[in-house]
């Protein structure tokens, strides 16, 4: 039988073990911010087409953030309807607070984002159930370091189906290119091949690092895309945005942010 | 107990009721606007004529901070109008039936004779598709019977000689709740002044103070004559509107228009050469501004430094076109002292150069005089003008 002694030490390495567990549980619900507050502030918004004044980038947060890999993570798909909590934007824009856009599709809860005024007008803004990404919101990170995030975004003008325009998301830590318009692209003659003071081609550049010195990862995402053809403004025409970020993923964490040093300081994986 | 009525005379009941009502709409709204119109004439002796107007150009500012984009061009098909310029566009509407506007078939999004929320508008007048903010909306300008002209077009000469049109301006994106209406709108050939938004107006947030390149409080100047030297009515029309603050398109926001117009309305060269004097005095309201600089804030301060060049060149184009249509006039009447004071009004214009147009800002004196100068000749030549300006 066990001496009381070794009792002890075995209890004491369970009690780690589970701690370990617990704060790993605890590290997996992450989040990710970028609001006027956060490091550069919250980014600008550029366009669409040839719409060139300054646009701060509404802001946004990411709850709950679940690594299903020691570097990928997943923002969960949540919406419990009108009750609390409810994103920003629904709050700030008109209309009921009901956990859904004006044309009955509903948001991803955890991704908090604020209501903005894009080329003048007032939109709502989600991350939409009912797309390739059924509401959640991806993070991969590449084998160069940089991360890839990726989401169905919809602005809502809050008028019904009408209103609603669906903007697949594509934002990089690496670079992008400005693209030139849909009318472009399809041989037509009318396009307007700009992203506010952007040219089509230009090449925007995001980071990933601890550019504060917090201790904590941050960085700038790029993403650019198009207005689709029905959209009621700026049909066709490209946008491009630069996303400050912030988040509570320490930088030389255990298992995030250095895994070399995971590897090099051979700690306990358990997967 | 109560006595029902019978069936019938219920149905007949109701069916002259309605038909009243009806027609006492009609006569309210559309007869009897005209009946007065055609009986003011008839006292006057006036008759009226059907002319027709096309718009070939312009410039659309805005809103807020959209770039400037050129306007399309337009036609309104029938101007009725009496000996003195004054009149109506009537309504007109017959539905998908022909004939249609033009512009209306650009898309599949407008319906033919009405617009997306279902109203009636004037198939007179084509306005054109403006291209708002280079591609961020197409909107189809038309006026609406949605207002208190019941879709009629009024047009009047004021008593600065500028033309005047009334109007209930409606433009409409093809879908309904992004239709902007600018209902009892002024459009003139005389002068407006950008708007600032209504959110400034109402002293809350959130509102831009320009529309496109033109800041708020600036002027947009249009103009009335012959300017193509053609013997018809021609010019340009300005007007402003703010989208109203519960709009979804850049709510508050202040747009200005510009447009070109020629007519078939013909006018001679003594009117032409008054109408031009006219125009050019316009420009007394805008220097009037510029020389109270301290009032200016820095955007219009800016603007007024741009501009002035192109005020003074757009100033001595006015007085030139005056002098062609004098200089036409010769034989039939002595006009050469006319000629010699504003050819000389010319040449003090041309002394202004750019570096003198510093001194513009400084003090002004060249341009008080030269003001003083087309005031007393504008009052001269008025009186020669074959209309009467209310």
């Amino acid at each position: 039988m066990y001496s009381s002694t070794k009792y002890k030490s075995l209890l004491m390495f369970v009690t780690g073990l589970v701690c370990f567990q617990l704060y790993l549980g605890a590290a997996h619900a992450a989040k990710l911010w970028s609001t006027s507050d956060s490091y550069l502030g919250s980014g600008e918004f550029y366009g669409p087409g040839a719409f060139t004044a300054k646009q701060p980038l509404f802001e946004i947060e990411l709850n709950n953030l679940s690594f299903f890999t020691d570097v990928n993570f997943v923002t969960p798909f949540v919406n419990n309807a009108g009750a609390e909590p409810n994103i920003c934007g629904e709050k700030e824009f008109k209309g009921e607070v009901d956990g859904k856009l004006s044309n009955g599709i509903a948001v991803n809860e955890n991704a908090d984002i604020c209501s903005a005024v894009i080329a003048g007008t007032h939109m709502l803004i989600g991350v939409v159930d009912g797309g390739p990404h059924q509401g959640q919101q991806y993070n991969v990170t590449m084998d160069d370091g940089n991360i890839v995030m990726t989401m169905d975004l919809a602005l809502d003008l809050g008028i019904g189906e009408k209103g609603v325009i669906k903007l697949p998301f594509y934002g990089t830590t690496g670079s992008l290119e400005v693209p030139a318009s849909l009318q472009t692209l399809k041989g037509e003659k009318n396009g307007v091949d700009q992203a506010g003071k952007f040219a089509a081609g230009t090449k925007l550049e995001g980071r990933i690092g601890d550019f504060n010195n917090d201790g904590w990862i941050d960085g700038t995402l790029v993403a650019v895309g198009h207005m689709p053809l029905d959209s009621p403004i700026y049909p066709g025409q490209p946008y491009a945005m630069h996303r400050n970020f912030e988040t509570d993923i320490p930088i030389k964490g255990v298992l995030y942010g250095n895994v070399k040093g995971l590897i090099a300081n051979k700690h306990v994986t358990l997967w | 107990m109560s006595i029902r009525k019978p069936f019938l005379y219920q149905k007949l009941k109701s069916i002259v009721l309605f038909f009243s009502g009806f027609c006492s709409r009609v006569v309210l709204t559309i007869l009897l606007p005209r009946f007065f119109l055609y009986f003011s004439c008839l006292i006057s002796g006036a008759a009226f004529a059907s002319y027709s107007m096309s718009f070939t150009g312009g410039t659309f500012y805005g809103p807020g901070k959209m770039p400037d984009v050129g306007m399309p061009n337009g036609h309104i098909s029938v101007i009725e109008l009496n000996e003195n310029l004054l009149g109506e566009t009537p309504f007109f509407n017959n539905g998908a039936l022909k004939p249609n506007i033009g512009s209306s078939k650009n898309s599949d999004v407008w319906g033919s004779g009405v617009l997306s929320d279902g109203e009636q508008y004037n198939e007179y007048m084509d306005g054109g598709v403006v291209d708002v903010g280079n591609g961020a909306l197409k909107l189809l300008s038309l006026v609406t019977r949605d207002g208190k002209k019941q879709g009629r077009q009024l047009y009047q000469l004021d008593k600065e000689c500028n033309w005047e049109i009334k109007t209930d301006l409606a433009m409409d994106p093809g879908f309904e709740h992004g239709i902007i209406f600018a209902k009892d709108l002024v459009i003139t050939t005389g002068i407006i002044w950008a708007p600032s938004s209504l959110q400034s107006q109402m002293k809350i947030p959130g509102g831009v103070d320009s529309a496109g390149s033109l800041p708020s409080g600036v002027p947009a100047l249009g103009k009335v004559g012959d300017y193509d030297l053609d013997g018809k009515l021609d010019g340009t029309l300005v007007g402003a509107a703010n989208i109203p603050v519960d709009h979804i398109f850049y709510p508050g926001a202040a747009v200005v228009q510009t447009r070109d117009f020629k007519t078939d309305i013909p006018l001679t060269s003594m009117d032409a050469a008054v109408f031009s004097i006219l125009s050019a005095e316009n420009y007394k309201y805008v220097f009037a501004k510029i020389l109270k600089g301290k009032t200016q804030t820095p955007e219009q301060r800016k603007f007024y430094q741009d501009n002035m060049g192109i005020y003074l060149s757009d100033l001595r184009h006015r007085l030139l076109n005056s002098i062609r249509h004098l200089d036409r006039q010769k034989q039939k009447e002595d006009v050469s002292s006319l000629i010699v004071k504003i050819s000389s009004m010319v040449k003090s214009l041309e002394k202004i150069n750019q570096e003198e147009m510093r001194s513009v800002f400084e003090s002004g004196q060249e341009l008080k005089e030269l003001l003083a100068q087309l005031g007393n000749i504008s009052k001269t030549m008025k009186s020669s003008l074959s209309y009467q300006c209310s």
